[in-house]
C-alpha cells in the first residue's frame, strides 16, 4: 500500500472548513438536503485538532454532508477513526469514488446505530446496492475502512471484514474523490468527530492502473492504464514534480523539475547555503603540529641481489604517537610508493615506538623480516598539540645477509 | 617533515598552518557557470567575465556540496573564459566565488581580489585591481574598492581614518588674478602671468595646470588670485601656483606671456575654501627662479592591473591594452608599464610609458634590486633603468618560459626563483639566459603537474625556514571530496629539497589563493567550499 493522502487534523480551529490535509490536498465540502445541494447547512470544520461535522438542528432530517479530497484513483482504501461514535445517532463514515457532482455516483460506508452494524450503499446513476454487516459493538477510536477495487467493495471495522460486495453497474463508478460522510438522524444529535484520515492505494488490486491525463495520474478504474502503480506514473514525470532545492548563488532554489540535490528547504539551508564561503589567513609552519612520516629510500644495504634479513630497527629522535614498520622486498615483489606513503602492506605491520620528550636513542625493536633483497623503514607519528616538534635524527636497521657463513 | 640543520641534518615535523583569525569573504560572480568535465572552457550564463574576471585570478565554483578550483587563463567574452586546470566533473548552474590574493604591505597583510594596494611613505596607499582592499583582514575605513582606474587611499593621521578617490583632478578653469594694494615685499610693478595646478596636500601630487592668467600690478601691490571650487570628488585639497618673474616683464617679446612658470606656493584648503575663494601672493624673482618649472604632462595614470614601487617611484603595470565590446575604452590588461613622475606620484603620462618586448600582456610585477620583473604568458620580461635619457627604461625577455598569473616568482637574495609553465626555474637576478637552471628541481620534477595544470602552481619565500616554497593549489580531492594543496620546500642553505606535505581538511577545501612573505614569515590565504 502507498499513502495517497492523510490528515491528522492538527491545526487551528475552523468552523467552516477542513482546510488542507497534512499531505497537502485541499478538502472540499458538499451538503445536500433531501438530495439537493444546500450549502446553508453547516458542514465540516476543525475543532481541538479533530475533524468536526456540525449536526443539523434537531428536527431537521435528510441533511447529508460529504467532505472529500482528490485521490486520483477510483481504486483505493479509505479509513478514518470514529471519535465517540455512540454519542451520535445518525450516520458517520466514509465516502469513496465520489464523482464530485452529486450523491448518485458514490459509495458510502458508515456505522448505523439503528442496526448496530456497518452498512454500505453503492450508487451508480440509477443503479444501486445496499448491504449491511453483522451486528457489532462499536467503541471510541474504532477505525472504519472502505476498500474499492474494480467491482469489489469491502468494508472493515478495525480490520475485521464486515461487508464484501461485488457490484458491476452498467456505468462503473470511476470517481476519484474520497473522504468523510455523515447524515443526520431523525432526532438530530451531537456533532460528529473524526480523526486520523488516511487514503492508500490497495496492496493488490488488478484493476489499479494509471494514465497521465491532463498532467495528472488518473486511474481509469478498469485496469487499462499505462502505469501499473501510481509511483511509476509519477516517476514518468506526470503531475507536479516534487519540490526540491539546489544551492545556487548562495540561495536555495527549486529547479522546478524535482532534480534538486536537497529534498527540502531545511536540508538545503542546513548545508550552509546562503552562507558566504570564506578563506582564512594562515601562517606557514606556525601551527600546533601535524601527522608526519618519513620513509628513507629503498636500499639494498650495498649487497646487491643477496637476500637479507632485517633483524631489528632503532630510532633516535623525539617522537610522539610513533609507529614504525619495515618493508622488505624480494626479487619480483612489487614496490608500491603508495604503500610507503599510506603505511599499508608493510612486512611487519605497525610497531609501537615509545614516545619521548627529548631527543633520545629509542630501544631497539626486533623485527626479523627475511628475504628482503631491498628494504626500508617507515617511521610515522603525530605531534599535534605538542609544544616541541617531533624530530627524527637517525633510523638504524640491523641487516644480515641470508645464507652467509658466520 | 622538514630537513633541518646545516651540516648535520635531521628531520623535524612540520608545524602545520597557524590560523591568524583573519577570515575573508569570497565574492560571487554575476550569473552562473557551466562546467564540463575535462574541458578548460567555462561557459557563463548571465555572467560578466570581462568586468569581473582577471587573468591569473582564483575562482572557486560551488554548487550545493561540491566545488571546483579554477584559475583564469583567458577571458574571451562575458560568457566564455578558459581556465588552466579543467574541472574533474561536469556541473551546471554553479556559482563562481572569487578568492582574494595576498600582498605585502610593509609588516601588514594586504588583500584584495586582484591587483594590490601600494603603501606610500606617509601612510596613504595607491592601488589598482579589483575587490575591496583589506589590511590584516579588516577593510579600510572608509571602504576602498579597487578598480582598473587607479585610485589613492589617503590617511588622516589625526583620526586614523582613510578616504579614497580615483586619481586625476580636473584642470581648473575660471581662475582670475587682479592687483591689490598692501604688499610688503616690494614686488615690482609690471606684467606677470601665472598658471594654477590642482593638487593634493597629503601627497604633494598634482595634475595639469590651468590656462595662463595675466595680471599687471603696481610696485608694492600683491596679486589677488581668485580660485574656483576644488575638484573635491577626486580629493583635491590644494592649489599650486606657478608664476613668471619680473625679469620676463622686459622687452618687446612679452615673455611673461609664454613662461616658463616657476613653482611659487602650495595653497591648501585651510588657506582658501575648497568651494572657491581668494588668496593674495607677492614675491621677488629670487624666490622662484630656482624652483621647479611647471610641466603640462601631468595626466593621471591610465587603467592598470596593479602598481609596483621601484626606488620609491610607482610603476603602473599591465596598461594600454585593447578594450572590449562591453567597455571599449578600457585599456588594461596590456603590455605597458607607466611610471609615475618621481616628484609627482599622481602624474603618469603616457609619454613615459614603456612596452614589454615583445609586447605581451603583463600578468604581474615584482620589483627588486633595481629591476622590475614582468611575467607574461610567454616570457619573464625584465625592466631595467638605463643611462640613456632617450631610453631610460629597457624591457627585454629574461626567461623564455611563460606564466599563468601572479605569485609564480620570488626573489631570494640574488637569485630569482619561480614556477613558470616550463617547471621550477631559477637564475641569478642579474644574469642572462645562460644562468637559468632547472636541474635543482630534478628531485621533484616527476611529482609536479604537467601543463596546463601547472598553471595552478604558485610560490613564495619562507624566511623562517630559509626555503623556497612551491605550492600546487587545488591539486586533487581528498577522501572526503574536498580539495587539497600540495607543497614542497627547497632549502636555500642546504641547496636541496627539504620538505614536502599537503594542506588537507575533512571539512573544507584547502585551495591556496594568496601567498606573501610578511616580515619573517610566509603567509597564505587558503579555503574554498566548507561543510
Amino acid at each position: 500500500m502507498t499513502l495517497i493522502a492523510s490528515d491528522n487534523f492538527t491545526r487551528g480551529d475552523d468552523p467552516t472548513s477542513l482546510g488542507t490535509a497534512t499531505t497537502g490536498q485541499v478538502w472540499t465540502q458538499h451538503i445536500f438536503h433531501n438530495g439537493t445541494p444546500d450549502p446553508t447547512y453547516k458542514g465540516y470544520g476543525i475543532a481541538s485538532n479533530q475533524a468536526i461535522r456540525f449536526a443539523a438542528p434537531i428536527g431537521e432530517v435528510g441533511v447529508s454532508a460529504y467532505a472529500v479530497l482528490e485521490g486520483q484513483t477510483p481504486n483505493a482504501s479509505v479509513e478514518v477513526i470514529l471519535v465517540n461514535p455512540t454519542l451520535y445517532m445518525g450516520r458517520m463514515g466514509v465516502v469513496g469514488r465520489w464523482s464530485g457532482v452529486d450523491q448518485n455516483n458514490r459509495v458510502i460506508v458508515w456505522y448505523d446505530p439503528n442496526t448496530t452494524s456497518v452498512r454500505m450503499d453503492i450508487h451508480s446513476g440509477t443503479q444501486g446496492r445496499s448491504r449491511s454487516g453483522p451486528a457489532i459493538t462499536i467503541s471510541d477510536g474504532d477505525v472504519l475502512r472502505l476498500d474499492c477495487c474494480g467491482a469489489n467493495y469491502k468494508a472493515y471495522l478495525n480490520d475485521i471484514l464486515q461487508i464484501d460486495e461485488t457490484f458491476s453497474p452498467t456505468t462503473p463508478l470511476v470517481g476519484t474523490q474520497w473522504g468523510l460522510y455523515a447524515q443526520d438522524a431523525t432526532i438530530g444529535g451531537n456533532n460528529q468527530l473524526y480523526d486520523d484520515f488516511e487514503l492508500n492505494t490497495l496492496a493488490v488490486c488488478a484493476s489499479q492502473s494509471w494514465n497521465c491525463t491532463g498532467g495528472s495520474c488518473i486511474d481509469p478504474g478498469n485496469g487499462t492504464g499505462t502505469y501499473s502503480t501510481l509511483a511509476l506514473c509519477l516517476a514518468s514525470g506526470c503531475g507536479a514534480p516534487p519540490v526540491t532545492y539546489n544551492c545556487v548563488g548562495g540561495a536555495c532554489i527549486d529547479p522546478g523539475d524535482g532534480s534538486g540535490v536537497y529534498s527540502s528547504l531545511a536540508e538545503c539551508e542546513a548545508s550552509g547555503c546562503g552562507d558566504t564561503p570564506t578563506i582564512t589567513t594562515e601562517r606557514f609552519d606556525a601551527g600546533t603540529g601535524s601527522s608526519w612520516y618519513i620513509a628513507p629510500p629503498i636500499t639494498d644495504s650495498d649487497e646487491e641481489l643477496r637476500s637479507k634479513v632485517v633483524k631489528s630497527i632503532r630510532v633516535t629522535g623525539k617522537v610522539t604517537n610513533c609507529l614504525a614498520m619495515v618493508y622488505g622486498y624480494d626479487v619480483s615483489d612489487p614496490i608500491l610508493v603508495s604503500d610507503l606513503e599510506d603505511g599499508d602492506n608493510s612486512s611487519t605491520g605497525s610497531i609501537g615506538v615509545d614516545p619521548t620528550t627529548q631527543v633520545a636513542q629509542l630501544p631497539r625493536e626486533q623485527v626479523n623480516v627475511p628475504n628482503a633483497v631491498l628494504h626500508t623503514v617507515r617511521i610515522a607519528g603525530d605531534d599535534t598539540g605538542q609544544t616541541t616538534r617531533d624530530r627524527v635524527d637517525e633510523i638504524v636497521a640491523e641487516v644480515a645477509v641470508q645464507g652467509a657463513r658466520r | 617533515m622538514i630537513v633541518r640543520g646545516r651540516r648535520r641534518f635531521y628531520w623535524e615535523s612540520f608545524s602545520g598552518l597557524g590560523d591568524l583569525d583573519e577570515d575573508l569573504s569570497m565574492v560571487a560572480l554575476t550569473g552562473t557557470l557551466t562546467l564540463t568535465a575535462d574541458s578548460n572552457m567555462i561557459v557563463g550564463v548571465g555572467t560578466l567575465f570581462l568586468a569581473e574576471c582577471r587573468v591569473g585570478q582564483w575562482i572557486c565554483a560551488i554548487l550545493n556540496d561540491d566545488s571546483w578550483p579554477l584559475r583564469v587563463r583567458r577571458v574571451i567574452s562575458n560568457t566564455s573564459m578558459e581556465v588552466w586546470k579543467a574541472p574533474d566533473t561536469s556541473a551546471a548552474g554553479t556559482t563562481g566565488w572569487r578568492m582574494a590574493r595576498l600582498n605585502t604591505s610593509n609588516q601588514d597583510r594586504q588583500s584584495c581580489l586582484t591587483g594590490n594596494a601600494l603603501p606610500l611613505e606617509k601612510g596613504s596607499y595607491l592601488g589598482a585591481g579589483s575587490g575591496t582592499a583589506y589590511l590584516n583582514g579588516t577593510a579600510f575605513s572608509a571602504t576602498w574598492a579597487l578598480d582598473r582606474d587607479p585610485s589613492i587611499n589617503l590617511l588622516n593621521p589625526s583620526t586614523g581614518a582613510f578616504t579614497n578617490f580615483p586619481l586625476g583632478m580636473n584642470t581648473p578653469t575660471g581662475v582670475t588674478a587682479a592687483a591689490v594694494a598692501g604688499g610688503t615685499k616690494g614686488m615690482q610693478g609690471g606684467s606677470y602671468s601665472l598658471v594654477v595646478s590642482p593638487a593634493r596636500k597629503e601627497t604633494g601630487g598634482y595634475n595639469n595646470p590651468s590656462e595662463r592668467v595675466d595680471v599687471t600690478i603696481a610696485t608694492n601691490d600683491q596679486i589677488r588670485i581668485t580660485f574656483p571650487a576644488m575638484h573635491t570628488a577626486r580629493g583635491q585639497s590644494a592649489w599650486i601656483v606657478w608664476v613668471t618673474t619680473f625679469a620676463f616683464n622686459f622687452g618687446a617679446d612679452l615673455n611673461y606671456l609664454n613662461g616658463p612658470w616657476f613653482y611659487y606656493i602650495l595653497i591648501d584648503d585651510t588657506q582658501v575654501s575648497s568651494a572657491g575663494g581668494t588668496f593674495d601672493i607677492e614675491y621677488l624673482d629670487a624666490e622662484v627662479e630656482g624652483n621647479e618649472i611647471v610641466s603640462f604632462n601631468n595626466d593621471a595614470p591610465t587603467d592598470a592591473e596593479g602598481v609596483v614601487n621601484l626606488n620609491n617611484q610607482p610603476f603602473w603595470y599591465s596598461c594600454q591594452g585593447q578594450g572590449n565590446a562591453t567597455t571599449p575604452t578600457q585599456t588594461s590588461p596590456g603590455p605597458f608599464i607607466v611610471p609615475a613622475k618621481p616628484t609627482n606620484i599622481e602624474a603618469a603620462p603616457l609619454d613615459l610609458s614603456f612596452s614589454s618586448s615583445p609586447p605581451e600582456t603583463i600578468l604581474w610585477a615584482l620589483a627588486g634590486n633595481g629591476r622590475i620583473y614582468l611575467p607574461t604568458i610567454n616570457h619573464l620580461q625584465i625592466a631595467q633603468a638605463t643611462p640613456d635619457q632617450n631610453v631610460p627604461i629597457l624591457i627585454r625577455p629574461f626567461w623564455h618560459d611563460g606564466f599563468a598569473g601572479p605569485d609564480q616568482l620570488t626573489l631570494i637574495g640574488e637569485m630569482l626563483y619561480g614556477c613558470p609553465l616550463g617547471g621550477p626555474t631559477r637564475s641569478s637576478e642579474s644574469g642572462d639566459e645562460s644562468s637559468i637552471q632547472r636541474d635543482w628541481a630534478a628531485d621533484i620534477w616527476e611529482e609536479l603537474p604537467d601543463s596546463p595544470d601547472i598553471g595552478h602552481c604558485i610560490c613564495g619565500y619562507d624566511p623562517q625556514n630559509e626555503a623556497f616554497v612551491l605550492i600546487y593549489s587545488g591539486s586533487e580531492r581528498n577522501d572526503s571530496g574536498f580539495w587539497k594543496s600540495e607543497w614542497w620546500m627547497y632549502g636555500i642553505p642546504q641547496q636541496f629539497w627539504i620538505g614536502h606535505g599537503e594542506f588537507t581538511s575533512t571539512t573544507k577545501d584547502q585551495i591556496v589563493s594568496g601567498i606573501a612573505t610578511i616580515g619573517d614569515r610566509l603567509e597564505l590565504l587558503i579555503g574554498g567550499f566548507g561543510a
